[in-house]
């Protein structure tokens, strides 16, 4: 089978599978299909555009070097996010370490910076469009912190259970629940204009 | 008011996260408890919203340039070929290569062939002379034959080659070259 000039018409396994062979050009392909996915989940994981550019870049990277692992046991999307999920989370690991204080546990302690963050409002009577609507739900999103947004991304973006959020994040189910408590509290809070329409 | 642990129940009962019999105590907790009941709404909004509405994004940089970056790494972190490994390889690829079965094939006989009849051919060596010269005047020559652990030495005086002089010393066996020396 010519594999030669049809990448763009074959499916993602038979792309893995003659990229796992050393064939560079069914693996650029497969970064063609999924690299928005890729850079969009890093994106709402670290909320920095260039360090999600560079990170998703180290995700292809080690995507080819362990290209022999993937076994087809999930789809290759859903493993390369997982391997982009992991990126993202140890990079805010290394970021937190550098801090001196944890603003984590000031929020985690006491009720919260998120809370002195401005609300998103919206005027009921004027139909949001649902790309404005996003836009609300992103800013809101990068006012949350780190272990807050991320456990709503792998929650509800990703349609993890709490001991899955629990693995990936090393931390109990039980602080997956508080975090994902605390997080859709202040989501809604901060979006206490749109839930009055949604309502 | 609602303990924390109710609170996560409450939760819980949205994710999907419960036992039947629990959550049939959570609904019921819903339905008689207004400040349960806003706090389901609530956290069933902050849910259903995200689902709904995952922000998209779309990567800032073009596929060409993002490409080469990344092939650039790939090709860097490859491991350098080893010329040993590549050679054999080529080596096997020559042997094994549809075009050259017949020599491979004539090579191959040929060496089970010698290898079969090395006992049946008798080594070059065992029929080695070897001339000695004890002295000026005296002189000889041995012959040995390992297969059949057999050594002949010839001594003779040298002034009378050929003639009645000559004393002729056969057959020892290897033990007595070794005593000899």
């Amino acid at each position: 089978m010519g594999l030669d000039k049809k990448y763009s018409e074959l499916k993602d396994d038979v792309l893995v599978k003659a990229a796992k062979k050393g064939d560079t050009a069914a693996f650029e392909e497969l970064v063609s299909r999924h690299r928005d996915k890729v850079y969009a989940r890093l994106l709402t994981i670290v909320k920095n555009e260039d360090v999600a550019i560079d990170l998703a870049q180290e995700v292809w990277i080690k995507t080819w070097q362990r290209l022999k692992q993937f076994q087809g046991d999930s789809t290759f999307a859903t493993w390369i996010t997982r391997i982009a999920i992991n990126i993202g989370l140890d990079y805010l690991r290394k970021q937190k370490r550098r801090k001196i204080e944890s603003i984590e546990e000031q929020i985690e302690e006491s009720g919260g910076i998120e809370r002195q963050m401005p609300i998103e409002t919206v005027n009921p009577t004027q139909g949001l469009e649902r790309e404005e609507l996003r836009a609300r739900i992103d800013r809101a999103m990068k006012q949350l912190s780190d272990e807050h947004r991320t456990v709503l991304v792998l929650h509800e973006f990703e349609g993890l259970e709490y001991k899955e959020i629990a693995k990936l994040m090393k931390c109990s189910v039980g602080t997956v629940m508080s975090r994902l408590f605390y997080a859709r509290k202040r989501l809604a809070h901060l979006l206490a204009g749109l839930k009055r329409e949604w309502f | 008011m609602m303990t924390l642990e109710q609170q996560l129940k409450i939760q819980a009962y949205v994710d999907g996260e419960l036992s039947r019999a629990e959550a049939k105590k959570v609904e019921a907790l819903i339905a008689a408890d207004p400040e349960a009941r806003g706090l389901y709404e609530e956290l069933k909004f902050a849910a259903t919203v995200l689902r709904e509405h995952e922000p998209e994004f779309k990567m800032p940089v073009s596929q060409e340039l993002f490409w080469n970056r990344i092939y650039e790494q790939i090709k860097q972190s490859e491991p350098e070929p080893i010329p040993v490994l590549d050679y054999l390889k080529y080596l096997v690829g020559v042997v094994f290569s549809r075009k050259n079965w017949v020599p491979v094939t004539a090579t191959f006989i040929a060496s089970v062939g010698i290898f079969l009849l090395k006992d049946v051919i008798k080594p070059i060596e065992d029929y080695l002379v070897v001339v000695e010269t004890p002295s000026d005047e005296v002189g000889s020559y041995s012959f040995r034959a390992q297969s059949e652990k057999m050594f002949v030495l010839w001594i003779y005086n040298k002034e009378n080659v050929g003639g009645e002089g000559a004393t002729k010393v056969e057959p020892t066996n290897i033990e007595d070259e070794i005593l000899m020396q």
